[in-house]
């Protein structure tokens, strides 16, 4: 059985009387340990469809299933009590807070959940040794360059082991090497702890990434596949796969 | 979440933002010592007042006068004094009886007493709050022979020897001292005798003893100054004696006394009112109390206090919009962090909880700083009203109470204001939490 699977969700926003269809009728089947890649331009349903999934929004139509449960009708509570225990994010901002230090940023999610401060403090600095941060443990966000922040970010994400990591646009704030850099340590973060990330970017070479490509267009699905392991030069692949398709 | 964790997020916060904390915080102090100060003042009026009030009597004390009884009145007699004494709240009670002028001679050698002489219940008076210079209160056994003066009254003494110049003065003499009255009667022997209407001693003499000197004092009922006590049962003998000496037929039907009064002592003085009512009911309607002078000067009190509390409100009211403004300005400028926070796992409920806490913790210190100033506005103000007549504030407010403090802070007000200023804290958390708790998880995501 998938982990995630998304069962006709349609997502309709109304602007004064007009009806603006975000997403029409989507069906997906992620499934656990997969890195999957959401890719569509600015506007095309991409970033509607991962806040449904992470719940942050509810559907007009159609059905989420998460680990066996039926999420959709999920209320608030109970949707912050699943995301502690199951989900964790990645922002395009990064979004730590100011007057927390980057220690204290990565143990957030542990706080939220009532774990000890003792316990709280050995995860959190295991995994910024992880994201390679072992050295800026006690600087303030705004101290630190912003692929150390999104470092910091990341190490937020993975601290609480959460199934299912979402990163919304994740390299949008980076130039492009940085980019590279934040994604092979999530992404090898991801299998080194054998969990589902999903990816939403509008760069086709952050895509490239992951074991499967999704892209989004006008709020559907337009191309599903799964991508070859890859070390190197996997443009070209995509590029044939793509042909076959 | 763990409330700690929750504290301390809070705590952070407000230190974040130091200027704007610090000012919201000086608000609360404003209101806290405002209504500190007004109450403190408000209680020491009521105090100063219940002092001068005792000064002119206890105001815990009911008089009973049974002067004017009409024959099928209630009978002041010792039956009346024990239903009277079985009452809730009351602390003693006495019947006084007048021994009949001249009924008896108290004398120690060859000087005579020709004061006053009550007969009271000798073992009620240090719970009617009678006060010694000296000795002890007798107790049961030795009540029967016991006679009490106070070194005033002690100059009823006159030498029988002598036709004139026969008393100490008790005035001070040329050089200022004031001189001994003859009898000293916590040494000498007394005794007691009664007398025929013809001046003549009659029967045996009763020795007398006194355990202890009374302190002077005019205010009370029976008043110490000028005049002896004996214990009941010893006015009722001598009562016979005199009877049987001056051939005075009783009614054999009503061998017990009838007292002329008794004096009754509440607990406190909330009870008074009570008590007086109750006796009203038991057929004694001629009764006198404090309770009628101070009535109404307590009712002024409470609308003093209530005006004076008024007025400090209304600047606790004003501190809390500035608490509610605070908060308000701080959940706007934080609106990506609580989105973030929801995102990550955080529950609505500790959200709210944790802006509660916030403005609760504004209160709080506002009314722990408020307090310590209160005191020390307080210590300012007793200083001023206490040193030197000639000062505004000290003539206006402390008239009626010279030598006591004019604003007191009983421990009550100090916790009350605290408590009272970490409420209206977390009262004026409520709007702007219910604000915070509102913001969509999705502001989180959105791109400025």
């Amino acid at each position: 059985m998938s982990l995630i699977s998304v069962q006709g969700v349609r997502k309709v926003y109304r602007v004064d009387r007009e009806r603006i269809v975000a997403l029409g009728g989507v069906s997906l089947a992620i499934e656990e340990g997969e890195i999957c890649c959401i890719l569509g331009t600015s506007g095309s349903g991409k970033s509607t469809l991962l806040n449904i999934m992470a719940g942050l929004e509810k559907p007009s139509r159609g059905k989420i299933v998460i680990a066996g449960s039926d999420v959709t009708g999920f209320s608030e509570k109970q949707w912050a009590l699943f995301r502690q225990k199951n989900i964790g994010f990645v922002f395009q901002s990064y979004n730590l807070l100011p007057t927390l230090t980057a220690l204290e940023n990565v143990a957030m999610p542990l706080v939220f959940r009532g774990t000890g401060k003792g316990k709280r403090m050995q995860e959190a600095t295991k995994m910024l040794k992880a994201v390679g941060l072992g050295t800026r443990m006690s600087h303030k966000p705004t101290q630190m360059s912003g692929g150390q922040q999104q470092r910091v970010g990341i190490a937020r994400a993975f601290v609480s082991h959460p199934k299912i990591i979402f990163a919304d646009e994740p390299t949008g704030n980076l130039d492009s090497k940085t980019s590279r850099e934040v994604m092979g340590i999530m992404v090898g973060l991801a299998r080194r702890y054998h969990e589902t990330l999903i990816v939403v970017t509008h760069d086709r070479e952050i895509a490239r990434f992951g074991d499967r490509l999704i892209e989004i267009h006008d709020g559907l699905v337009r191309y599903d596949s799964r991508l070859a392991p890859q070390p190197a030069g996997g443009a070209a692949n995509e590029e044939e796969r793509k042909a076959q398709a | 979440m763990k409330i700690k964790d929750m504290m301390a997020m809070s705590l952070k916060n407000l230190l974040k933002r130091k200027v704007r904390t610090c000012l919201t915080v000086a608000g609360v102090l404003i209101g806290t010592c405002a209504i500190v100060v007004m109450l403190s003042i408000g209680l020491g009026l009521t105090e100063g007042m219940n002092q001068s009030l005792q000064q002119m009597g206890d105001i815990t004390m009911i008089q009973i006068y049974n002067y004017n009884q009409s024959a099928e009145g209630t009978k002041l007699d010792d039956a009346a004094i024990e239903s009277i004494r079985s009452l809730e709240h009351v602390t003693a009670v006495t019947p006084i009886y007048d021994l009949p002028w001249g009924a008896c001679a108290i004398s120690s050698g060859k000087y005579r007493y020709d004061g006053m002489v009550y007969g009271l219940d000798l073992t009620a008076l240090e719970k009617m709050g009678y006060t010694l210079d000296d000795g002890a209160f007798p107790d049961e056994s030795q009540v029967g022979n016991t006679i009490l003066f106070s070194r005033e009254s002690l100059y009823s003494f006159y030498n029988t020897k002598k036709k004139s110049n026969n008393r100490v003065n008790q005035y001070p003499d040329a050089n200022g001292n004031i001189p001994d009255p003859y009898v000293d009667p916590l040494s000498d022997k007394l005794e007691v005798q009664v007398l025929t209407n013809e001046g003549e001693l009659y029967g045996r003499p009763i020795r007398l003893q006194s355990t202890a000197l009374l302190t002077s004092d005019y205010s009370r009922n029976p008043p110490t100054s000028y005049s002896a006590f004996i214990d009941i049962s010893l006015a009722k003998e001598l009562t016979e004696q005199y009877n049987k000496a001056n051939k005075v037929r009783t009614d054999p039907q009503n061998k017990g006394l009838n007292y002329s009064q008794a004096v009754i002592k509440a607990e406190s003085v909330e009870y008074v009112q009570e008590l007086e009512t109750a006796i009203h009911d038991m057929g004694f309607t001629d009764t006198y109390s404090m309770e009628n002078v101070r009535g109404p000067v307590e009712e002024m009190m409470n609308m003093i206090q209530l005006v004076l509390g008024g007025i400090g409100a209304v600047s606790l009211i004003v501190a809390a919009l500035g608490i509610i403004n605070t908060m308000i300005m701080s959940i706007y400028e934080r609106t990506r962090e609580i989105g973030v926070m929801k995102v990550l796992g955080c529950v609505v409920g500790n959200i709210r909880v944790m802006f509660l806490m916030e403005a609760g913790m504004i209160g709080l210190m506002g009314g722990l700083v408020g307090l310590v100033i209160s005191y020390a506005a307080s210590a300012v103000i007793n200083y001023f009203a206490s040193s030197g007549d000639g000062n505004v504030l000290g003539g206006m407010l402390g008239m009626m109470s010279t030598g006591t403090p004019i604003s007191v802070i009983p421990p009550w007000l100090a916790a009350g204001s605290v408590v009272f200023a970490v409420g209206v804290g977390v009262l004026s958390g409520i709007l702007p939490a219910n604000r915070a708790v509102k913001i969509s998880a999705l502001t989180a995501i959105k791109q400025e």
